[in-house]
């Protein structure tokens, strides 16, 4: 296996998520999430099927439970499918970020790292599968631009868009591609199992798929549990550990290739929040408030090398 | 149908070559052959024979030859006469006029495979970096900086390697070959050749122990190569600079694990800002834990046999090539 250690020191946080868009995001959310009757039941995992007992934080009235065999954080009570559908394409939320506003604003601040994202794609696609040109089916970008700047990469012969939420809908032919995408998809996924067969069944034999998600055993996010600003209900109802990546991966057939958590801004995230740092957590409290850049920079590097941070990365093959 | 396979040589790479053909499904070993007869014991299920005439005999569809160099050239042309497909340890011999001989022997053979040993070409940072370079990404290769290195230690003075009638070359041979094999695989064939070869601390052995040396292309690129015996801390790297970015292999994995962790470093170049960005750019850095490259390497040779590929890495070309190259370095090397 691999690991991986990403040093890219322009990176913040703003870049993802920026402030006044993201607070509005977060509250169309909320808004939308506390107009839900409030469940009293905790599911069993969808990663591992496990009965869960146990409750790490709560965010909105929601609570978020930990898997106990993989360490997996997904939301205790799962909601049903329409509701998902309803947040994702028919709230106010899904309508503030269709916007032409909102589209505009992501497109200019991502660029360069959607840039990277391509060339990331790009570098696995020439080491796994050579040097022809793909066919590459991505499920579910939500980002027009982001649209745009994969759609159009050199190393591609065809690019389909297809959505995950059932019905699964394709943009173009549904044929079998080369290469998968599920770039950040999984986090927001209420049958992961059943979106990981469907994705293989899509897949060449010896195909790849490449994706990202949100890990529930990163830093930040034990750290700051229900103080974190960047996860929360809808968006982030499944957040798979490393460990709990792999069993999806395995039960749908998939060869792991690489899983790594290569995210930049743990740290970031877990200094910024300053006041908001659980007191029981003295450690983090004390790095954040007395390690100086270069330890913080160097703790970032250590969450990166060894599966610790809250940004996973995947490459995985469909056995021939 | 199975592969059956005869080992000559019991020494750290036969037993290395052995452990990895009975992990793969496609291959067995039918015989094993060694000079020191005691090893027998140590592999009682195997028929053991000290003389590998006799070893060949016994009709197994290939070879591996992991023997001192001196010794390679003859059991490659015989296996190759009676059909057999061969694998050999490198070097190829120990000279330029032995890889010709082998090749000979491989053209009179017909559709046998011969392949040679350089596995570091399977390593997975190397694969990695071929796969930067190939892709085109950040354009061609200006130049490289390759260094291989050992401390030698307390048995080297006594070692066979450090015998010049059995090795037939020094450091430069027995381990830099493998740094010359890397820089011409990634910047093409050198046409000139500048170096210093020299014994700086081992005084007994009558061999080198540091060869520096300066290759050029007929594309004017330029690689530096320095081959060490006296590297007090085991060390592996191999910089490669393109025009747009640039791609570090550090440390190379190896059973022992002394020549550290295995990693690639790699960016694009940012001529943005002269103090950040070019001095601390975006770098992503892959470390690999496992090194398959006996496997792959193995794996290569299993597919050639079934007629499935053709010798990429190892083939008689590649070791010709490089032969030429380390006989060019000691030329130019000795003055």
């Amino acid at each position: 296996m691999t690991r991986h250690e990403v040093f890219s020191p322009s990176v913040q946080i703003s870049d993802l998520h920026h402030n006044s868009v993201y607070q509005r995001e977060l509250s169309l959310a909320k808004a939308f999430v506390k107009r839900l009757p409030l469940p009293f039941n905790i599911d069993p995992c969808p990663i591992s099927g496990l009965e869960r007992y146990e409750v790490l934080f709560e965010k909105w009235g929601r609570r978020y439970a930990l898997c106990p065999q993989t360490w997996s954080l997904c939301l205790g009570a799962l909601p049903d499918d329409e509701t998902m559908r309803l947040y994702f394409f028919d709230s106010d939320l899904a309508r503030y970020r269709s916007s032409t506003d909102y589209q505009n604003t992501l497109n200019r601040l991502r660029k360069d790292i959607w840039a990277i994202q391509v060339e990331w794609v790009e570098g696995r696609v020439r080491r796994y599968l050579g040097m022809d040109n793909y066919l590459l089916v991505d499920w579910g970008p939500r980002m027009q631009g982001w649209v745009e700047t994969m759609g159009t990469a050199s190393f591609l012969s065809d690019y389909v868009v297809a959505e995950p939420l059932p019905p699964v809908e394709f943009s173009g032919r549904p044929e079998n591609g080369e290469v998968a995408l599920l770039f950040d998809v999984i986090q927001s996924c209420l049958h992961p199992q059943e979106l990981f067969a469907k994705v293989f069944q899509g897949l060449k034999p010896g195909g790849l798929l490449l994706l990202t998600c949100r890990s529930g055993s990163g830093f930040d996010i034990l750290t700051l549990a229900g103080e974190s600003e960047s996860i929360f209900p809808m968006d982030h109802i499944c957040l798979p550990s490393p460990q709990g990546m792999s069993l999806l991966l395995e039960q749908a057939g998939f060869e792991l290739l690489e899983l790594t958590t290569p995210g930049l801004l743990d740290v970031q995230l877990v200094s910024r929040a300053g006041g908001q740092i659980p007191l029981h957590q003295y450690f983090q409290r004390y790095v954040s408030q007395c390690g100086n850049d270069k330890v913080l920079e160097r703790l970032q590097g250590f969450l990166q090398q060894n599966n610790l941070s809250s940004h996973l990365r995947v490459v995985a093959r469909k056995p021939e | 149908m199975t592969i059956k396979i005869a080992i000559i040589g019991m020494g750290t790479m036969g037993r290395i070559r052995k452990q990895t053909i009975d992990a793969h499904a496609g291959c067995e070993v039918i015989a094993i052959c060694d000079i020191n007869e005691a090893i027998s014991r140590e592999f009682p299920d195997l028929p053991f024979d000290t003389d590998w005439q006799s070893t060949l005999a016994q009709g197994p569809d290939a070879v591996m030859v992991c023997t001192y160099n001196n010794a390679i050239p003859d059991i490659v042309c015989v296996a190759l006469e009676r059909k057999m497909h061969v694998f050999s340890e490198k070097p190829p011999g120990t000279c330029v006029s032995d890889v010709q001989r082998m090749i000979k022997a491989e053209r009179k053979a017909g559709n046998r495979v011969l392949k040679f040993g350089f596995n570091h070409r399977f390593h997975y940072g190397v694969m990695e970096a071929k796969a930067i370079v190939d892709s085109g990404r950040y354009g061609r290769v200006l130049w490289a900086r390759g260094i291989y290195g050992k401390a030698g230690g307390l048995t080297f003075e006594n070692s066979w390697r450090s015998d010049n009638d059995l090795a037939g070359g020094g450091i430069l041979l027995d381990q830099g070959i493998h740094m010359v094999d890397l820089l011409r695989y990634f910047l093409g064939d050198f046409v000139e050749i500048k170096s210093f070869v020299q014994n700086c601390y081992w005084n007994k052995i009558s061999l080198e122990d540091n060869a520096f040396a300066l290759l050029k292309t007929n594309e004017d690129k330029v690689a530096m190569l320095h081959s060490s015996a006296t590297q007090w801390k085991h060390k592996f790297s191999l910089d490669l600079f393109l025009e747009d970015g640039y791609l570090c292999i550090n440390g190379i994995l190896s059973s022992t694990r002394s020549y550290g962790e295995e990693s690639i470093t790699f960016a694009r170049k940012e001529f943005e800002d002269e103090t950040t960005a070019m001095g601390r750019p975006r770098e992503e850095t892959i470390y690999f834990d496992r090194d398959d490259s006996w496997k792959h390497e193995l794996e290569e040779f299993y597919q050639c046999i079934k007629g499935k590929n053709s010798v990429s890495v190892g083939s008689s070309l590649d070791a010709l090539r490089v032969m030429e190259l380390i006989e060019e370095i000691y030329k130019a090397g000795q003055g």
